[in-house]
């Protein structure tokens, strides 16, 4: 194990960070909704990049590496503490942006919002759609991309998109309907 | 890509920003206002991080001291430490601490030893685990080889805090590292587990700025901090320990 130390510098870590540490920073306050819960999820996606530098240096894209890594990170916290649908008002509900706020950009706002209501029924999804769900609708990525990246079918990304889509409009549909 | 062709996808925007650099979409950002606009944000975004978070190199520090605690390369981390695992543990190593030091009298001349409550903010206990079974102290205590110590921390405010065990001999066991508690009763994840002969030392809790201070001094007299006294070397069956 000793050879892991080496292979990501203290240097390059400091590096991945000042690049995509807000990215990831924002994505595991999303998750978890908890701002402590968060910085532990943030060090725990580093602490795998320490270990697991090879596979990073030899992905085909390094931050899609660092978004799955930080996925496993905080969906193995909501499965160790189980989800606490209460806790509101964090951190990044008081400014920290997902996204392009003005809905001027191709960034479509709208992936913010529907991501809103995923997060809902996350819970319920099964792990596989839970990651596409955070990879569309946090992430930004297509369809095509995220079958690219995650080596699944694109039919099989298209399903479960389409299937998080109709649980959405439901839940959307029950809530009118109070 | 044209900029009435298809927008790049913000995935791509994103990593095309962190370094990953596309030349699509650099020819697409020159013709496109839109994108251009949310290539922009994307680095406002990352600018106000960087301004609001710690800084790059230090949490790079946060996160090798992290990793160590839970590797087996703790040798190279912690020389002053010995290891006393055997090959067939070697697995459950990665979660062992391994404290080698001598026994020390007891606590050190004038720290009050136990628990401390600072305006009723922050108490601690050490929670020692033994054979399966648990005991919480605020008076000194002792531990011996597979004990595993860690601390319940009873917050009353939301605050930052560090807690771990300091050796007498200045090495820094970290339990939490510079966390946002919010109010309420919190264990460290994993606790730190003592293999090999047992050494004296701390347990302490406090604001990450007074423990660091405690840490470099080895004085876990800092104002700020609480701590619990452990000694080492007593033997399970006669440890005088004050449990509750």
């Amino acid at each position: 194990m000793s050879e892991h130390i080496e292979e990501v510098s203290r240097e390059e870590v400091a590096e991945v960070y000042r690049q995509h540490g807000y990215l990831l920073q924002e994505r595991c306050r999303r998750i978890l909704r908890d701002p402590g819960l968060a910085e532990d999820a943030l060090q725990q996606t580093f602490i795998r990049l320490l270990r697991y530098g090879k596979s990073y240096r030899e992905s085909p894209s390094r931050l899609f590496w660092l978004l799955r890594a930080c996925n496993q990170v905080c969906f193995n916290m909501l499965k160790k503490r189980k989800r606490i649908h209460q806790v509101e008002g964090t951190a990044y509900e008081n400014g920290i942006s997902a996204g392009p706020a003005d809905g001027s950009s191709p960034a479509p706002i709208r992936l913010y919002e529907e991501w809103q209501v995923v997060d809902q029924f996350l819970h319920k999804l099964d792990a596989k759609e839970r990651e596409i769900a955070v990879y569309h609708y946090l992430d930004g990525m297509t369809q095509v991309e995220i079958a690219r990246l995650t080596g699944w079918s694109r039919p099989t990304v298209i399903k479960k998109l389409k299937s998080i889509q109709k649980r959405a409009q439901r839940f959307r549909e029950a809530v009118n309907a109070v | 890509m044209r900029s009435d062709e298809e927008h790049p996808s913000l995935f791509r925007l994103k990593a095309h920003l962190g370094g990953e650099t596309d030349p699509e979409v650099t020819r697409h950002l020159e013709g496109c206002a839109d994108c251009h606009a949310t290539m922009e944000q994307l680095e406002q975004q990352r600018e106000a991080f960087l301004a609001r978070e710690t800084a790059p190199e230090a949490f790079a520090d946060q996160v090798f001291r992290a990793a160590g605690k839970t590797r087996p390369t703790r040798r190279t981390l912690f020389p002053r430490w010995a290891w006393a695992a055997v090959a067939a543990t070697a697995v459950l190593v990665a979660l062992v601490i391994i404290w080698q030091q001598p026994p020390s009298p007891g606590p050190g001349p004038g720290l009050d030893p136990g628990s401390r409550i600072r305006g009723g903010e922050l108490q601690l206990q050490a929670v020692r685990i033994r054979g399966g079974g648990q005991t919480r102290h605020v008076e000194p205590f002792s531990v011996a080889s597979n004990d595993e110590v860690n601390v319940e921390l009873t917050l009353t405010k939301s605050m930052r805090i560090s807690a771990g065990l300091l050796g007498d001999d200045g090495t820094w066991l970290p339990l939490f590292e510079n966390r946002q508690l919010e109010p309420g009763v919190h264990h460290a994840d994993q606790a730190l587990t003592v293999k090999g002969e047992a050494g004296s030392g701390w347990v302490l809790a406090g604001p990450p700025d007074r423990v660091r201070q405690a840490v470099a001094r080895r004085q876990p007299e800092t104002e700020g901090i609480v701590a619990v006294r452990v000694l080492a070397g007593q033997s399970p069956d006669r440890s005088p320990d004050q449990s509750r």
